[in-house]
């Protein structure tokens, strides 16, 4: 085993245990079984305490270690238990550590994953080192903890079964047909006739590096020149995870005051260094130094998993090559890292009458390039995709023949003046179209009633106006067609 | 320019109309329509009342239906005729019957078995009118020898910034297939001041906050009975016209309509005066053997002038049959409501409430009942499964002649159904 823990641990080396409580063989593991492993059942979890936080720990035993959520970890440890004291030795340190957490659990120990599991479960003193020992000692054991359907065991307890030894007694085909081939294979991985593969825990880390700087800095080409080497070991800490961050935090500190702190935020996960690099620094140049920089520290958000896609045949701008699918994100990120975080956002059609409610600013929805539509919208096509989240499901049907709104909406709309009735901007205005008649809002106090008009100025520029029905007289610009 | 309006919901298209029928019959006299439809979806629940307020109101009214089909084909069918009021009433029948309580499901299929070849059919066309289902339509209720199209493309406009597109459209797709177009309003409430009521039981309908409902609603209020100075502005007048004349060539009133009961309940030889008289005179045996009490008899005599007077026979032998039926099976039963109270009923073995209970008295309230149109009497069965009553209705009556409806979880009730 390549990756064993080397450090034999303190406690396992205080530990004296009277020999009455140590096992015949727990010196040494037997030969016979390739694997042990330790199953943890775990019966009530402290404030604070998660299974995640204990298998963290737990990798102190063994690099082998699985979660079964909600409630049990397992831990190969045959090439771990003379570096603990054996088996008795290792499941002190185990429990202990349990305690540390305020985490209760019982244990067992057996050959195979799914045996120490149960076993764990039951609740009952159970080491079996010995492969040949394994299905004996399981025969006693009831089936319930194996958790199968409800219907299972209830139907096997009408056949009489009602122990793991009493399953593995049935003919096996005829179990396999009544009961599904999966729960006699796992019976077999149980009972190690059948090998059972388990995924490896693998705790969540994140990037953390500082560097004090030789002599102080102030400028931000020098800063960036000394992050450059942090910046290219995040590069590496995230290829050899295959992950990407959606958050990086740059401290700076100073002689005196408080460290300066820039934070990038990311659209979608990045594990490109000359990106972070090109960002940190639009960020840098944005920020304002009190005093020249002693030391600076680098911390990333957690890491996120990256899609990874093969390249296109085609590169952008060839013939047939299409323009990147990052290349918005990339533009929205620059702009974000220049303008500020809540600078840039995107636009959303709602499904409201009103046509100051009928859009909202989004996070840029980069996964979808509809997101960064504008509420202009001239036709159904536009339309899908842009539902809001209580309408979610429902058609998407739009809801009168014609949808025809300007791409410039006013924030408030503005009075144009008139003779004798007829509205005037610049000149006289040419009437275009249908009215457009919208009364609702009247449940919020945002109650409205007006007759919307599509109207030309003389520039031949088109708008939408409208006049309060309350008030025929009194006309708006509201908006402008793009 | 005269109006009648042909597409009207009513709130007996639960959680979509917002006004009563009496409302919107009232609204339109006012108005000075020329007629007006209720046309509630998959229903004719709302005609009554709207026929008593018509009546009061001289004004004409049209009974018809709307339909949305499985296919999303939506339609108004609207009674010439009494057949084709029987022909509607059917189709409501079947489309009710195909779904869970409170919805319908029809299609195309089950149109065209309707036949509706004495009801208007206005085609509803959808945002963006489908050729396919004008042309569906057209073939179904299209001109033939010696029967003229009694198809029309309503035509609906609220102003919704697509009123002229869309009358142009439909316009041009009537010209092609040689379609009639009809004025018509898809009429949610009689006045627009409903519009609030209307826009809170579509949300309550949808069962979302109303300000989420967003396109759910109605952009507007324009789903009111308009002023016909209005609609003059909006449709071209041979529109307006043609709701006229459809309105003028539908001759059916709920007048025509009366109880009728199946007449296969009363031997060759018989009316169904004589042939209860028999049954009550061998029900009278059975009671009495030794002869019954003279007061007894005069009750009874009395009470069959009665039940003559108001032609109430198939009535008795009707409930007599479904009880007799009962019997044979095994079926406990016991006849219930006013009418069960006579002595008539005891004889015939209806209900088992003898004369010693002063039930002739009661009897009288049947008679008020009759007064009140409604006719109280109801077979029920206890202690056992509904459905063992079900197969009277089936085996021995053709099953439109009954109305049969689940009172609760162990009864069944039978009432006689209006027979049109």
């Amino acid at each position: 085993m390549a990756s064993r823990p080397l450090r034999k641990s303190r406690q396992a080396q205080v530990l004296r245990l009277p020999t009455s409580l140590r096992s015949v063989d727990s010196r040494q593991a037997p030969a016979d079984a390739p694997e042990l492993w330790v199953g943890a059942h775990i019966q009530s979890l402290g404030s604070g305490a998660s299974l995640e936080k204990l298998a963290t720990r737990a990798q102190r035993f063994t690099p082998r270690v699985s979660l079964i959520p909600p409630d049990g970890l397992l831990l190969e440890v045959k090439g771990s238990l003379h570096l603990f004291n054996g088996i008795d030795g290792l499941l002190r340190s185990f429990h202990s550590d349990c305690r540390m957490l305020g985490i209760e659990s019982t244990t067992a120990l057996a050959p195979t994953p799914l045996a120490a599991q149960v076993a764990a479960r039951v609740g009952e003193p159970f080491v079996v080192t010995n492969k040949a020992q394994l299905t004996g000692r399981l025969t006693a054991m009831p089936l319930v903890p194996l958790r199968w359907p409800e219907d299972v065991v209830q139907r096997l307890a009408r056949m009489g079964v009602r122990t793991i030894g009493q399953a593995l007694r049935l003919p096996r085909a005829g179990f396999a047909r009544r009961f599904g081939p999966e729960h006699l294979a796992e019976l077999d991985r149980m009972t190690g006739r059948n090998a059972d593969l388990r995924h490896h825990f693998q705790p969540r880390e994140r990037f953390r590096r500082r560097r004090e700087l030789t002599y102080e800095m102030e400028s931000n080409e020098t800063i960036l020149a000394a992050l450059a080497p942090m910046l290219a070991d995040l590069g590496r800490f995230l290829e050899a995870r295959q992950v990407g961050i959606t958050e990086l935090e740059c401290r700076l500190r100073h002689r005196h005051a408080p460290p300066s702190v820039c934070v990038l935020r990311l659209a979608a996960p990045q594990a490109n260094v000359a990106r972070l690099t090109e960002l940190l620094g639009e960020r840098l140049n944005a920020l304002v130094l009190p005093e020249p920089v002693r030391s600076c520290e680098l911390r990333s958000g957690l890491p996120v998993l990256r899609e990874l896609s093969s390249n296109p045949l085609w590169q952008p701008g060839e013939y047939g090559g299409t323009a990147a699918g990052s290349e918005s994100s990339q533009l929205v990120e620059r702009l974000r890292a220049r303008l500020g975080h809540e600078a840039v956002y995107s636009l959303q059609v709602l499904q409201a009458h009103r046509p100051e409610r009928a859009w909202s600013m989004q996070e840029p929805m980069l996964a979808n390039p509809r997101g960064l539509a504008s509420p202009a919208v001239n036709g159904a096509a536009r339309m899908r995709g842009t539902e809001t989240p209580a309408l979610r499901g429902a058609g998407t049907d739009l809801p009168w023949g014609s949808f025809r709104r300007p791409l410039w909406l006013l924030p408030t709309p503005q009075q144009l003046e008139e003779l004798d009735g007829v509205p005037r901007r610049r000149g006289t205005l040419r009437f275009f179209g249908d009215v457009e008649r919208i009364e609702t809002g009247w449940w919020d106090g945002g109650e409205i009633g007006r007759d919307y008009y599509t109207v030309f100025d003389i520039y031949g520029v088109q708008l939408w106006i409208f006049r309060e029905r309350a008030d025929p007289h009194r006309w708006f610009l509201h908006g402008v067609f793009g | 320019m005269n109006y009648a309006e042909l597409h009207c919901l009513s709130n007996f298209t639960f959680l979509r109309g917002a006004s009563h029928p009496q409302e919107l019959v009232e609204r339109a006299h006012t108005l000075g329509y020329s007629a007006i439809a209720i046309t509630d979806e998959c229903s004719v629940a709302g005609v009554v009342r709207a026929h008593m307020a018509a009546k009061l109101l001289k004004i004409k009214l049209l009974i018809g239906s709307e339909f949305r089909l499985e296919c999303g084909l939506k339609l108004v069918a609207l009674a010439i005729d009494r057949r084709g009021y029987a022909q509607l009433c059917r189709l409501i029948s079947r489309g009710r019957r195909a779904a869970e309580k409170g919805s319908y499901s029809l299609t195309r299929v089950d149109v065209t078995n309707a036949a509706l070849d004495s009801c208007f059919v206005l085609w509803i066309p959808g945002n963006q009118p489908a050729k396919d289902e004008a042309k569906w339509l057209r073939e179904q209720f299209g001109a033939r020898a010696g029967c003229e199209a009694r198809i029309r493309i309503a035509v609906e406009l609220f102003r919704d910034g697509s009123d002229k597109q869309r009358l142009h459209t439909l316009q041009a797709l009537g010209h092609e297939l040689k379609i009639p177009l009809v004025a018509a309003g898809d009429v949610h409430m009689h006045t627009r001041d409903r519009r609030r009521l209307q826009d809170a039981v579509t949300a309550i309908r949808l069962n979302i906050p109303i300000a989420e409902a967003g396109w759910h609603l109605y952009p507007n209020g324009e789903r009111y009975l308009r002023e016909r100075e209005r609609l003059a502005r909006l449709y071209p007048p041979e529109l307006l016209a043609e709701s006229v004349a459809i309105a003028e060539s539908c001759t059916f009133s709920l007048e025509e309509l009366r109880y009728e009961y199946p007449r296969e309940l009363v031997p060759d030889g018989y009316t169904p005066s004589t042939y209860l008289r028999k049954l009550v005179e061998e029900g009278i045996r059975w009671r009495w053997p030794e002869g019954a009490p003279a007061g007894t008899l005069a009750t009874i005599e009395k009470e069959l002038n009665l039940i003559a007077d108001l032609r109430y026979e198939p009535y008795f032998l009707t409930v007599q049959d479904i009880v007799c039926y009962a019997r044979s099976q095994n079926i406990l039963c016991q006849g219930r409501g006013s009418a069960a109270n006579s002595l008539v009923c005891y004889v015939l073995g209806v209900s088992s409430v003898g004369p010693e209970r002063e039930a002739a008295l009661l009897f009288e309230r049947f008679q008020f009942a009759h007064q009140q149109l409604c006719r109280d009497c109801s077979v029920l069965e206890r202690g056992g499964d509904p459905v063992h009553l079900l197969p009277i209705v089936s085996d021995t009556r053709p099953i439109d002649h009954w109305t049969a409806k689940e009172c609760s979880e162990h009864a069944l009730a039978v009432f006689p159904r209006q027979r049109v």
